[in-house]
């Protein structure tokens, strides 16, 4: 029975385990018995979909073994001191795992029967950015190191692939964000920050007062459109956060007056559901309450909230992450396109991106994706690149079991704060580093390193940009695309387009 | 009444923000317990599955959506409105507002093929509060043809099942007047053949099944 060529798994399953079910009958009704007792559970195999094993630490001794129900419900047993590496070996022993696993080919009604898999922290290394694991935790010392002795920052390229690799230090959070978030300029002397911060300040405070010397008719109008919602919502948002804990908490206030603030200083966008995920974490971090709005203000600048009232900007966002599907993964792309206009929308990936993935990690994890993002590394879409990694990672019972669009809702949403966010993170690194090598980028994907500033293309290296069609607007691709007869782009050395699809394939 | 298998509903709910909608859902979907705790605020789209008894002989599986109540990035969740086969159109009864937008969500979400509705009045544990009365609201529930007007609380746990049965067996007599007809693949109703379903413990096909 070693040949473990497909298609008659299950049958095998039923032959092997025939002639011993009286004697399993037995041991069944102790098993019960014993549950009874000591509050062991047990899964019934049939009834069960997937089982993975998700190590969290380098060891590969710690992390989660996740049982997914048919229904997409999960059971997650936590293995916070070792001993899943033994369950591993087991499964991994047990013959009908390894039989069952990586089938892809399978039709749809087969693969209801078990999915077996193991992640492990560390990805292959051909799966790995090169340049992962040398940068530590930007720290106090570190940060100061990057800090002339005016208090500029020395080359902001540099500081901003430390903070994209390693990540700040909770100490210095509050320190740094400022940065990040363009309330400072890298420029800007410790002397010329103070003196911005007591102008900022007085804005903010005159910002407050607009508000609060509104006529009755505004009063009710803004009480309508904006505090309405506020008031209901700052009350809902991050309450199991220390910061914000308790009744009558200062800091919910302080949350309150930011929002409200932000709405008269931008009419246009006011306040949107959402936004109060986004500022607490900044509140809790940066404290000072002008500082926090300063740097709301300028995280608004980078979320697609900005582009009230129209949807155009999540649909822009949503059709680049369809179209670095296609291209980084073209397996789920695909099933995604099998589903149509339904699937396209992707439904289960608005959060991710609305809220930066906040909702979906630990706040520890989720930040460290924030500040991945707003180092603006090599690009400034690099959540679009932590949505492919999640998808990738997290993705395959989608694919093997052809969920559609409800489903996939389902799966993503259970899989809400159970995901490991290092792997994600690492993931996503990865996956900017084999989108930088590709040799040419359709035009659709143009824009993903168009505002980056230096280092996307560091090398020298520019890749071809080929023109993928569909410029209902224009006679010629707007991007210098090539397409069959076409000039090369600027900087390209002339290299002409290939026409074949492959010529994405990543460079080995 | 189908024996050979049971009803899939896609289910949305509606209504202004912080009028309850996740709760009235949670509490339903993940019982009373659910309904307790107030939720963050929904941002883009939830999704619960529940599966109800569907009188005089079946059940149904309800999948249903939980959407935002605030008007950010609709016209990417329209499109499912359309698909759905009942909507539960949900107001604060504390808070005349959420009432008087009533109107305006049924007709975004009417089309040309109307679901069922039912019409949610939420939080009626809040009893000193009320700023809507049950005449008044059942008035308009009728006058925009929905099925009923059901008051609810997750808090309290009143009526929140109700309100679920209510609309599922509004689909199902729409359905038995032909008004609407089971789709494969396209969301709003299918009819999922009892094979598939994990439940029962003898089915046709063994070989799905593990023996031991």
């Amino acid at each position: 029975t070693s040949s473990a060529s497909s298609l008659d798994t299950s049958a095998q399953f039923q032959e092997n385990n025939g002639p011993t079910q009286s004697t399993r009958w037995d041991e069944q009704q102790k098993v019960f018995a014993l549950e009874q007792v000591c509050g062991v559970f047990r899964v019934d195999l049939g009834q069960m979909r997937s089982l993975r094993l998700f190590f969290s630490d380098e060891a590969c001794t710690c992390g989660q073994l996740v049982v997914a129900s048919r229904e997409s419900q999960y059971k997650i047993f936590h293995f916070h001191h070792g001993g899943l590496d033994k369950l591993s070996e087991v499964f991994q022993q047990w013959k009908y795992c390894t039989e069952t696993h990586l089938k892809d080919q399978q039709l749809a009604d087969e693969k209801t029967c078990m999915q077996f898999s193991i992640r492990r922290p560390k990805l292959p290394s051909s799966e790995t950015h090169p340049e992962e694991n040398t940068y530590k935790r930007l720290d106090v010392s570190a940060w100061l190191h990057h800090l002339n002795e005016a208090g500029q920052v020395e080359e902001e390229y540099k500081l901003q692939k430390a903070i994209f690799f390693g990540g700040i230090d909770i100490s210095i959070r509050g320190e740094v964000w400022p940065f990040l978030l363009h309330y400072y300029s890298y420029e800007s002397t410790s002397e010329e920050r103070e003196a911005l911060r007591l102008q900022k300040r007085k804005e903010y405070f005159e910002i407050q007062e607009k508000r609060l010397s509104m006529t009755p008719d505004e009063q009710k109008d803004f009480w309508r459109k904006v505090q309405f919602t506020v008031d209901k919502d700052v009350v809902r948002t991050d309450r199991s956060n220390q910061f914000f804990r308790g009744e009558n908490n200062p800091n919910v206030e302080t949350m309150r007056r930011i929002l409200l603030n932000y709405a008269v200083y931008n009419p246009t966008i006011g306040y949107s559901q959402g936004m109060s995920d986004l500022v607490a974490p900044l509140l809790a971090e940066v404290l000072d309450e002008s500082d926090t709005f300063w740097c709301f203000v300028g995280l608004m600048q980078n979320t697609i909230f900005i582009s009230s009232p129209r949807d155009e900007d999540m649909e822009k966002q949503l059709m680049y992450l369809r179209e670095l599907l296609r291209l980084m993964h073209p397996r789920f792309y695909q099933h995604l396109s099998s589903l149509g206009e339904d699937g396209l929308q992707m439904l289960f990936c608005h959060r991710w991106i609305l809220l930066c993935f906040k909702r979906e990690f630990p706040d520890a994890e989720a930040l460290r994706m924030w500040e991945a993002c707003w180092a603006h590394y090599q690009t400034d879409y690099f959540h679009l690149f932590i949505c492919v990694a999640i998808v990738v990672i997290y993705g395959d019972d989608v694919i093997e079991q052809q969920l559609a669009t409800d489903q996939m809702l389902l799966h993503f949403g259970n899989l809400a704060m159970h995901m490991n966010g290092e792997l994600v993170l690492r993931k996503a690194r990865s996956l900017l580093y084999q989108f930088h090598l590709l040799p040419r980028i359709p035009c659709s994907l143009h824009d993903l390193c168009k505002l980056c500033g230096t280092g996307m293309w560091d090398s020298g290296f520019i890749p071809a940009v080929e023109c993928s069609g569909h410029h209902p607007e224009c006679e010629s691709c707007p991007y210098g695309g090539l397409a069959e007869v076409s000039s090369p782009k600027p900087g390209s050395e002339g290299k002409r387009g290939l026409k074949t699809r492959d010529v994405f394939a990543f460079r080995k | 009444p189908d024996l050979g298998g049971h009803y899939q509903f896609r289910v949305i709910v509606l209504g202004d923000a912080a009028v309850g909608k996740s709760s009235l859902l949670r509490c339903f979907a993940e019982g009373p317990a659910g309904g307790v705790a107030t939720p963050c605020p929904t941002v883009g789209v939830d999704f619960y599955s529940c599966t109800i008894p569907l009188p005089p002989a079946g059940r149904a599986k309800l999948q249903l959506w939980d959407t935002a109540g605030q008007e950010r990035f609709r016209s990417i969740t329209r499109s499912f409105y359309r698909s759905a086969a009942g909507v539960l159109l949900v107001f604060d009864l504390t808070n005349r507002a959420s009432f008087e937008r009533v109107p305006e969500w049924h007709h975004e979400a009417a089309g040309d093929r109307p679901p069922a509705f039912v019409l949610v009045g939420h939080k009626c544990d809040l009893a000193a509060q009320r700023a809507v009365s049950a005449e008044e609201a059942g008035h308009l529930a009728a006058s925009l043809g929905m099925v009923a007007f059901v008051e609810t609380s997750a808090r309290g746990n009143l009526n929140v099942e109700l309100a679920f049965q209510t609309l599922a067996g509004g689909i199902q007599r729409a359905l038995g007047r032909g008004g609407v007809t089971p789709h494969r693949g396209c969301g709003g109703i299918r009819l999922i053949p009892s094979r598939s379903h994990p439940r029962p413990p003898a089915r046709g096909e063994p070989r799905q099944r593990c023996q031991c």
